[in-house]
């Protein structure tokens, strides 16, 4: 018999059915079902096929410490192709399917793979494929891992969130709501997050007790009114610097909107960890097939979902937890057989005899047999050398299996709390604590909630508050009989399965010690014990005590693997919330973006910028549209969108000394009215960044660094000012997007911005500036060229910058994108900070020398400009480079390269290029060694890009109008 | 020549419980000169908000004004002001900030400096919600942000 859903019981609602699919075949669940609880309420027993070997594996445990049902799940359009089936909540129209088998988990192709298992040990890959892995890579990499990406985008909505509590408590079990109800009666704020959607941990299944009230009922009602912030379906899935806390709310079934996942951030003052504890299964012979369970969770699917996991259960056990699960079976209606590791009956034995239960001391579950599932338990005594050494073999569908609990500690861990083993509990406890955080690790109902309530008033005693409410009542329960621990059965020769998600048996681990793997990181790394999406929760301590064992080490000795966040798996999107697409990274639009996607600008991003390429028009290509719109720059007159360019007002009375201290250039001297190119040094010399300088006022200037370097240049200042120079009065106002600035550039410039301005254009010399009126708005006029021409930067308030560039527009002035200007300035040799230059360009590289020799002021970087190293006779310096093909452009970051009797040797590499319209040829700019002196000597140098050589000249990087006429006319 | 005409910056968006507007303010300015104390507003129409040691924001809400300082600059086309009204204004802070919309950074006459959806603002609680102030220059990118975390929350019903 299979598991079947009972006619009552559960916490699931009957009166809402939900057809969902399983492979293709039509079945239904109920509203308040996982994926799991609905597959196996409708028989389905194996839900896939394990990782390594390919072998059938069924729902094993009720929540997130499932290793084997990790499902291929579609709803509502979207797809996760490795959905854990114990933690999904059923929806309607969900369609799922079992991963890793072809062409479906009962009828899987690759099953036989596990008839080579014997040649599949621990270590095998490392073992069989190295060194040449590279070789067998692509095939096992093809084969490996669970479900298959399609290749489509998430079309799921996630969102970030953050908040600020004084109290964070995780898990709202008895303990967790005994902490919550504590921590707020003292009038803190509080959040408790807990992953299930029903709050209520394990009263959800368990019986109690609390405050007169049926356990579940007192859940229900223990925070009404108390203001705490309760966020169901929420785990806690990493603990981070300075209390911060990752958590992620699932929540599949929003109410309104569409954020499906959220993850938070939240940062509390004290921690309450109440996580609860993990079940561990007991290891024994063919203890992977499906049926073999967890007893908790076969108590689970009972209590939550009214789902009868069998109707001929064996529970096999080594401590009391596990008869809860047999006598609710039993009371269910199923024939339960108990063995009980421990060699006397505990005294809840004699309640499991009484109605009927068959319980076994000294016995252990020797064998499993059945085909795709559990037909037969072979039991037998706990010592037993060899499966025929079974005194009994019973009937069972299911063996409902528990080995201890394991609490987890993982956010205690993470938060860089120690551990201790604890043997009369079998299990590793927080040894002391970490600060702010309190830790709950109760073994019995009464313990969790006095436990929980300590917490709270712990938190409460270190903010300064006092919980004045009396904890919560609960009838004291009978002593346990104490566990006895049990790692597996001493039997050789037969696989006992520690680790079911990555396939990792007794015999693995012992393989692994034998090699002296004996560090239990080692041990993970090796065997692969304990990774994957559940991370070992069932499988650590079983493993680690056998690599003890077999080590001849103490638990304690081996200790643990370091746990890291996140508890559970985290959804990529999740982590990305809304920053995707449009909202991938906050990036900047011009003034008159609109205006320029009308004129279909082909806009890309420079430095967060949205900016023109440049304005194709039909049946251009975008190398066409950049060549005719530099050469009409040249040949009338082009309009360019310059309004990312910076805008960095300095103000005071020592404005002039204080931007003479920053630049490489002379700056003090400037007279009002005027501009001056200057470049701005790191303390190593580098060049930084290059720009303009206008002074606007007697102690005032404006500063024009390149778009994408304004926030480091006024950073790198107000750095300087407030750290070097504080004495100096002066201040700083980055005013960028306040302006919306165009250049007006070509011979017909002048002519066709005349008219619309008050400013004396004729007056206006290079480099120099009027502030006026443009069409009526007050604004300015810089006379500043980038493209080499006759050109002037009109600026004016940014609302302006759209109708105003309408206005330019109906001069017939031909728009330019940045590509075209980069090929206007590669004519006339102009840098471009960042292309033409690198982290190791000196103002000397660049040809820029005289204001080293002739500043009389020291300014950053100048100690650096000294150096053995600045004064090398070798450095590669900018120069042209004028490929002998004059139809080959070469490629950008080909080296110029120079042979000798030893081999290659690069003398530098191009740094621009681009096909000339005003030379009708192609052009490059590039750094290479001792390229002045190769000017002088008209010499030429071999490039070479990807195995393809030419030749070039090299020359002035100034190929166009070197004589300034255009710019100065 | 007929003169231009200025390009407003004007949306507004609807959600279930928040209200999301550019507002348009007569003039802002970055002032230095005068003495305010750190992360605190000042005065009332106008008002301003500290940004730095010895750097303000004034911003003048109905009627243009000329703040008193060594060195103002006119940052009325430089920045947008973005205001969120209603009971669930906070949300959107939460999913957009590092900040908690309880938090005493926003606390009433005082203002954070933060980052909004990864944009540099300036943050206060103002009347029944909050506003920000952010370059111009993001005006775009912040109001598709603020489009799709208001849809978090659902349409306005």
């Amino acid at each position: 018999m299979t598991a079947r859903r009972l006619s009552q019981g559960g916490r699931i609602d009957r009166t809402k059915p939900l057809p969902f699919t399983w492979h293709g075949t039509a079945m239904t669940g109920f509203a308040g079902d996982t994926v799991a609880s609905a597959l196996l309420a409708n028989g389905v027993k194996i839900v896939g096929r394990s990782f390594k070997y390919h072998r059938a594996r069924g729902i094993f445990g009720a929540w997130v410490e499932e290793p084997n049902g990790i499902l291929d799940l579609e709803y509502n359009g979207a797809h996760d192709p490795n959905a854990r089936a114990t933690t999904v909540q059923l929806q309607a129209g969900m369609a799922a399917r079992g991963v890793n088998a072809r062409p479906d988990v009962d009828r899987d192709i690759y099953r036989g793979i596990d008839l080579l298992n014997r040649f599949l040990p621990a270590g095998f890959y490392y073992k069989t494929f190295f060194p040449n892995w590279h070789r067998y890579e692509p095939r096992i990499r093809a084969m490996a891992g669970l479900g298959r990406l399609r290749g489509d985008t998430d079309a799921r909505h996630f969102e970030n969130r953050s908040a600020l509590a004084d109290v964070l408590v995780v898990g709202a079990g008895p303990a967790g709501l005994a902490a919550a109800r504590a921590a707020s009666s003292a009038g803190l704020s509080v959040i408790l997050a807990d992953d299930r959607a029903e709050i209520g941990g394990s009263l959800l299944w368990n019986d109690a007790t609390i405050d007169g009230y049926a356990g579940i009922d007192w859940a229900a009602h223990a925070l009404v009114n108390s203001g705490v912030r309760i966020l169901s379906r929420t785990t806690v899935f990493g603990a981070y610097d300075d209390g911060a806390f990752g958590l992620l709310e699932c929540r599949a079934t929003a109410p309104t909107g569409w954020a499906e996942d959220r993850l938070w951030t939240v940062r509390a003052r004290q921690t309450i960890l109440a996580p609860g504890a993990i079940e561990r299964p007991l290891v024994f012979p063919h203890n992977d097939r499906p049926g073999v369970m967890l007893a908790a969770a076969a108590l689970n699917y009972l209590r939550q979902y009214g789902v009868l996991v069998g109707d001929e259960v064996v529970v096999a056990t080594n401590n009391d937890s596990a008869y809860a699960t047999a006598l609710a079976l039993r009371e269910a209606g199923a024939t339960v057989t108990l063995a009980d590791v421990r060699p006397a009956l505990p005294d809840v034995a004699h309640a499991a005899q009484s109605v009927g239960i068959r319980v076994l001391a000294n016995s252990v579950v020797l064998n499993t047999v059945g085909s795709g599932g559990v037909r037969l338990v072979d039991i037998g005594p706990a010592d037993a050398a060899s499966p025929r050494d079974a005194t009994m073999r019973v009937p069972a569908s299911v063996v409902a299996t528990s080995g201890g609990f394991s609490p987890a500690v993982h956010l205690h861990s993470q938060s860089r709390g120690k551990l201790r083993w604890d043997e009369s509990r079998a299990a590793f406890l927080p040894a002391g604590t970490v600060a702010n955080q309190h830790f709950v690790a109760a073994d019995t109902l009464a313990e969790a909630i006095a436990q929980g309530h300590g917490a709270g008033i712990a938190a409460a005693t270190a903010l300064g508050r006092t919980v004045t409410i009396a904890p919560p009542t609960t009838p004291t329960a009978p002593q346990a009989d104490p566990i006895r621990p049990y790692w597996c059965v001493p039997i050789k020769g037969v696989r006992q399965w520690l680790d079911l998600q990555n396939d990792v048996t007794v015999k693995d681990v012992r393989l692994a010690a034998r090699e002296n793997y004996s560090s239990v990181e080692h041990l993970k790394r090796y065997t692969t014990l304990g990774m994957a999406t559940d991370q070992g929760k069932t499988s650590n301590v079983n493993g680690l005590a056998l690599l003890a064992t077999a080590t001849g080490q103490t638990i304690p000795q081996v200790g643990t693997t370091t746990f890291r966040p996140p508890y559970t798996p985290v959804t990529l999107g999740a982590l990305a919330g809304m920053r995707h697409g449009a909202l991938y990274a906050p990036w900047r639009h011009l003034p008159a973006h609109a205006e320029h996607a009308a004129l279909n600008a082909d806009m890309r991003e420079y430095g967060n910028w949205w900016r023109p390429a440049c304005y194709k028009r039909p049946g251009e290509t975008a190398a066409d549209a950049i060549q005719r719109e530099a050469a009409a720059a040249r040949r009338s007159a082009g309009l360019f969108d310059g309004s990312s360019l910076g805008k960095i007002i300095v103000d005071g009375p020592d404005a002039a000394a204080f931007l003479n201290l920053m630049y490489y250039n002379e700056v003090a001297n400037l007279k009002p009215g005027r501009l001056r190119y200057v470049l701005l040094l790191r303390e190593n010399g580098v060049v930084y960044d290059d720009g303009v300088v206008a002074r606007i006022g007697p102690g005032r200037y404006q500063l024009s660094p390149s778009s994408s370097h304004t926030a480091g240049v006024l950073a790198m200042l107000e750095a300087w000012h407030q750290t070097e120079y504080p004495s100096l009065r002066v201040a700083l106002h980055d005013v960028t997007s306040a302006w919306a600035t165009f250049a007006l550039s070509g011979p017909d410039s002048r002519n066709l911005l005349a008219p619309m301005t008050d400013i004396e254009l004729t007056a206006l010399p290079h480099m120099a500036f009027a502030d006026g009126t443009i069409l009526g708005i007050a604004g300015r006029i810089a006379r500043v060229s980038f493209t080499g021409e006759r050109s002037y930067e009109i600026s004016v308030p940014a609302s302006y910058g759209p109708s105003l560039w309408r206005a330019l527009l109906q001069t017939d002035a031909t728009p330019y994108g940045i590509e075209s200007l980069s090929v206007l300035r590669a004519e006339k040799g102009y840098i471009l900070i960042g292309t033409d230059t690198d982290g190791m360009t000196l103002p000397d590289d660049l040809g820029i020398s005289g204001p080293l020799r002739a500043k009389k002021v020291d300014f950053v970087g100048k100690r650096s400009l000294t150096t053995p190293d600045a004064l090398r006779l070798d450095r590669r310096q900018f120069v042209g480079l004028l490929p002998l093909d004059p139809h080959a452009v070469p490629h950008v970051g080909s080296h110029a390269i120079e042979r000798t009797a030893t081999g290659v040797r690069s003398l530098g590499w191009v740094t621009s290029a681009c096909h000339s319209p005003a030379l009708g040829r192609s052009i490059a700019l590039g750094m290479i060694e001792r390229g002045r002196a190769l000017i002088e000597s008209g010499g030429e140098v071999e490039l070479f890009h990807l195995g393809k050589t030419s030749r070039a000249k090299i020359v002035s990087p100034v190929f166009y109008d070197a004589a300034g006429e255009k710019l100065h006319g | 020549m007929a003169d231009l005409p200025p390009d407003t910056l004007r949306a507004q968006i609807d959600a279930r419980g928040v209200t999301i507007r550019v507002l348009d303010p007569a003039a802002q300015f970055y002032v230095t000169g005068t003495a305010q104390a750190p992360n605190t507003i000042a005065d009332i129409h106008p008002y301003s908000l500290w940004l730095a040691p010895d750097r303000t924001l004034v911003v003048y809400e109905n009627q243009r004004g000329t703040p008193q300082g060594a060195f103002v600059s006119d940052m009325t086309d430089g920045l947008i002001l973005i205001e969120l009204v209603g009971p669930r204004a906070g949300e959107i802070l939460s999913a957009s900030t590092t900040l908690d919309p309880t938090s005493t950074v926003l606390a009433p006459g005082r203002c954070a400096q933060t980052l909004f959806g990864g944009v540099k603002v300036v943050l206060y609680a103002y009347g029944n919600g909050f506003r920000l102030h952010a370059e111009r220059s993001f005006a775009a990118f912040l109001l598709e942000w603020l489009r799709k975390a208001a849809s978090a929350i659902g349409e306005s019903p």
